[in-house]
């Protein structure tokens, strides 16, 4: 797996959607996972899973324990060199 | 339903009253009750790198296994099979009629055979994970679920019903209650209850990919507990009416005081914040047995290392068993990694021995208890020597499915 | 075993109504034990059925009545990821899941069909008991997948049972399941991840939806039953094996009623494993009868072992011997066996007529003994008079169970309106006398 070097932030949103069954609009930057999103512990990694196969990172189990929104998920990406469009 | 005849039975008590009469095991330990436990009391830790599977790669490579000499010894037995479970499980179920002083062949009784299992002969198709595809194994047994019951039926007589209960890591207790159900309505006269895992691959990527292995060791209720490790094996507990076994002038090793089994109906995967169903469970077998929480002498553990479950789990037992001291809790998922279809089994056999010993096992790998586990007393690894007249023996599992027995000691007329 | 005494005392509400404090040993006047030498007796308070082709419980008893019985359709299945070709073979299926409006919306979408069908199938059934009762007629509509276009989709009356129906408050329900193929595609699927991707990226979803349990988590998590939750799995016997054990539940006070179920899924997997060619999902509401009440029984259930290398002359004498003398006129014999020549022995030998499960519905693995008592409450509830008549299940190993199934009618009754018109199937199975087919 090469390691792409953009994400779209759309596409991501998209992703997460699928996966917790909510609607893109409501997956903001600050909308808690469990709390406000109302997902279980195995839709989140379900969508790390997804986003390692995707882009072919490996989060360690502290970034993937630290993700409680669409923000940190983005910011973990960033940090890991990928750019985050639109 | 059945040829019952609860109508008839006095009140305040259980009858027929029903007692284990014979164990079998096979498991991390070897063949055997008297390895396992040894293996338990000399607290020594069965999870190891696994052998079975190339697991190149992996974040976390440990397992519980049978070890190659038991699995070779199994040859001289047990028919040839492709599932190991089958073959552990037949083993384990001589085992046991042996130790209760039965024949394996009869068809003059009343034998039922329950087993409770998770993944069933499914481990079959692991063997065919190769590097970029599945080679999926010829005779499909892997989709037959009954097959697991093919090298039972090769060594002993099966009369009566032959019951395969799958709820997820209750299973081993779902079976000792079923068969006591049997015995109660008087549909046998004989219940060889089992349950019954292999190793499985499937089972390593899954607990992989949800982040719930513990790399080195499994550590339930400790601070540091960082998930759980598979391990396998099989468990039997004959079960058979008080006055059958006495009247073969043997005595029974134990007394199954109370079976409840109830659900979450919370999560697919993650226990009830409260464990409800856990509390539930062991409050119906208090009031089933008429005991209070200070007659409880071990409560054996689910305990299965991960941080979410056990930290419920303790709560739940604080909560369900109060009294004058706090409910002395261990789980030996430390030592034997958990065995999911043949855990609770397993526990169970080990319950019968705590009593007939007068030792509670430790948690052998504990080294600093969980604060959020203050309100249970959590034994120390080197165990206690003491009388142990009661033990719950607590098993639940994904899907939300919760099943404990409360077994009793023999001489003692509490209950 | 683990009997409570018929200890229940005023129920409080909440988690822990199954374990009142203060217990006295009393009998509340509406718990009484139940009737009949089983001590155990069922009702069926309501059917929940997910079969390709049969929208009412009349269109199942059709296709027992003689070479009506459609083929199945050829369908394709493939394993991607694994070495077993494409195959493209006559299977029974694929069937609409119409989950009830009743069950929530979310969270079903990354439900395994068979969990999508079991679960349709029990809430059928539980809506189906639950509208049960002297208040009129209920409505219970279906939520189509994907959403409804035509008014056959709405919802039609289900049944007014005549008799008391089971509150809220009433205790815990029972969930028992039967099935050898839920979650086999779920195992073997993350078997192919397992060989095909690197290690951890396997779908953490799969995971758990991999154990025989998913219907009957499904149901109980879905549909809020806390009471003992248990599948079966193994083959034929083990749908009757779950009747069983509810009847056992219920008499020992650990339920006040059950929902029991089967389901199977054809897939690549199960067509080589030889298990299983057929998709479906049924489930009966039980609970224990009272004296008098009118409806359709599931009576005692023997379970045994026979000598495999005897079987035939075994099962024969078997059949022979149920049921005691009764006034009822004999139904048909309805068997679910894998072995087509044990079953013509019977049909050769027998009286009445020989219902094959797996000639009609295929092949549905351990929920075939559960569909063959479905298809006996579906014979009682169509048949205009009284119906009694005989479940047999049988393994090739010997493993077997057979129970009797009878409609039981009380004197005063005499005209009613059972529907069994809903196009889910769900119906209510107490009837009357005189019922009219619709």
């Amino acid at each position: 797996m090469t390691q792409p070097d953009a994400v779209s932030a759309t596409a991501l949103r998209d992703l997460a959607a699928e996966i917790f069954e909510v609607h893109p609009d409501d997956i903001t930057e600050g909308a808690a996972f469990y709390e406000d999103l109302g997902i279980d512990s195995v839709q989140k990694v379900e969508f790390v899973v997804r986003i390692e196969r995707q882009l072919g990172v490996r989060l360690t189990d502290e970034e993937a324990a630290g993700l409680q929104d669409f923000g940190d998920t983005l910011a973990v990406l960033r940090n890991r060199g990928i750019s985050v469009g639109p | 339903m059945d040829r019952d005849t609860t109508a008839a039975r006095p009140a305040g008590g259980l009858r027929p009253d029903v007692v284990v009469s014979g164990t079998g095991v096979v498991s991390a330990a070897g063949l055997g009750t008297a390895a396992l436990w040894q293996a338990v009391t000399e607290r020594r830790v069965l999870t190891r790198p696994v052998t079975r599977f190339d697991l190149t790669g992996y974040p976390a490579r440990q397992g519980a296994e049978v070890p190659p000499e038991a699995v070779a010894a199994l040859d001289a037995l047990v028919p040839p099979h492709r599932s190991l479970a089958a073959r552990y499980l037949a083993a384990a179920a001589l085992e046991g009629l042996r130790d209760a002083g039965l024949p394996a062949r009869s068809r003059r009784r009343r034998l039922g055979v329950f087993v409770g299992t998770v993944m069933a002969t499914r481990p079959m198709l692991d063997r065919g994970v190769g590097p970029g595809r599945l080679a999926v194994p010829p005779d499909g047994g892997w989709a037959r679920p009954g097959d697991l019951l093919a090298p039972l039926r090769a060594v002993l007589d099966v009369t009566g019903p032959a019951v395969l209960l799958a709820p997820g890591c209750a299973a081993g207790n779902s079976a000792i209650a079923a068969g006591c159900r049997a015995l109660a309505a008087g549909e046998v006269d004989v219940a060889v209850c089992a349950g019954v895992s292999e190793l499985s691959l499937e089972i390593l990527a899954m607990f992989t990919s949800l982040r719930a292995l513990a790399a080195d060791t499994v550590r339930p209720f400790d601070v540091d507990r960082r998930g759980t490790i598979p391990g396998e094996g099989a468990a039997v507990l004959v079960l058979e009416p008080a006055e059958r076994v006495r009247a073969r002038g043997l005595r029974p090793s134990a007394r199954i005081l109370a079976c409840v089994a109830a659900a979450d109906a919370h999560n697919p995967t993650r226990p009830h914040p409260e464990g409800a169903g856990l509390v539930a469970t062991v409050r119906g077998c208090l009031e089933r047995a008429g005991l209070t929480g200070d007659d409880i002498d071990w409560v054996s553990a689910h305990g299965t290392g991960t941080p979410a479950s056990d930290g419920i789990e303790a709560r739940a037992v604080a909560r369900a068993l109060p009294g004058r001291r706090r409910p002395v809790v261990s789980s030996v998922k430390g030592q034997l990694g958990h065995a999911e279809g043949a855990a609770a089994a397993l526990e169970a056999v080990l319950a019968v021995r705590a009593m007939t010993e007068g030792f509670i096992p430790g948690n052998v790998t504990l080294r600093e208890p969980d604060p959020a586990c203050g309100g249970i007393d959590l034994v120390e690894p080197e165990g206690r020597r003491t009388p142990v007249r009661a033990v719950l023996n607590q098993a639940f599992g994904f899907g939300g499915g919760v099943s404990t027995v409360l077994l009793g000691r023999v001489d003692d007329g509490a209950a | 075993m683990g009997r409570p005494d018929q200890r229940r005392t005023a129920v409080p509400s909440g988690r822990d109504r199954r374990v009142p404090a203060g217990t006295t040993g009393v009998v509340p006047p509406d718990r009484d034990p139940p009737t009949g030498p089983g001590g155990g007796r069922l009702t069926v308070a309501g059917l929940g059925l997910r079969l390709p082709g049969v929208t009412h419980p009349g269109h199942l008893v059709g296709r027992f009545g003689g070479a009506s019985a459609p083929a199945p359709a050829v369908r394709r299945f493939d394993a991607p990821g694994s070495d077993l070709e494409p195959v493209e073979r006559p299977a029974w299926g694929p069937v609409e899941p119409r989950i009830p409006a009743t069950v929530a919306g979310r969270g079903l979408r990354a439900l395994p069909y068979e969990s999508l069908l079991a679960l349709a199938a029990a809430a059928a059934a539980r809506d189906a008991m639950v509208a049960g009762g002297p208040s009129g007629p209920d409505v219970v509509p279906t939520r189509a997948r994907p959403p409804a276009t035509t008014a056959t989709a709405a919802g039609h009356p289900v049944t007014v049972a005549p008799a008391s129906r089971p509150r809220p408050d009433d205790g815990p329900v029972a969930v028992l399941w039967a099935s050898s193929t839920a979650g086999l595609t779920e195992y073997a699927t993350v078997c192919v991840e397992a060989a095909t991707l690197s290690p951890g990226l396997c779908s953490p979803m799969l995971g758990p939806a991999s154990a025989f349990n998913g219907p009957a988590a499904t149901v109980s998590i879905r549909l809020g039953l806390d009471g003992p939750n248990e599948t079966l799995t193994g083959d034929t016997t083990a749908g009757l094996a779950a009747l069983a054990e509810a009847g056992r539940l219920i008499a020992e006070g650990s339920a006040a009623a059950a929902l029991v179920g089967g389901s199977a899924t054809v897939s690549r997997w199960s067509l080589a494993g030889g298990a299983g060619d057929a998709d479906g999902a049924g489930c009966l509401a039980l609970r224990p009868c009272r004296d008098g009440e009118p409806g359709v029984r599931l009576g005692r259930i023997l379970r045994l072992g026979l000598d495999p290398t005897d079987l035939v002359t075994q099962v024969r004498d078997l059949v022979r011997s149920r049921p005691a003398p009764s006034t009822l006129p004999d139904g048909p014999l309805v068997v679910s066996a894998r072995d087509v020549d044990l079953v013509d022995a019977l049909a050769a030998d027998h009286a009445r007529p020989v219902w094959h499960l797996e000639r009609v519905l295929g092949d549905l693995g351990a929920a075939g003994g559960l569909f063959a008592a479905i298809c006996a409450v579906a014979h009682c509830v169509h048949t205009p008079s009284p119906a009694r008549l005989l479940v047999l299940a049988v393994e090739p190993c010997g493993n077997a169970a057979i129970m009797e199934v009878s409609t039981w009618e009380a004197s005063t009754l005499s005209s009613g309106c059972w529907a069994d018109t809903s196009p889910s199937g769900e119906v209510t199975a107490p009837r009357t006398s005189t019922p009219t087919v619709s």
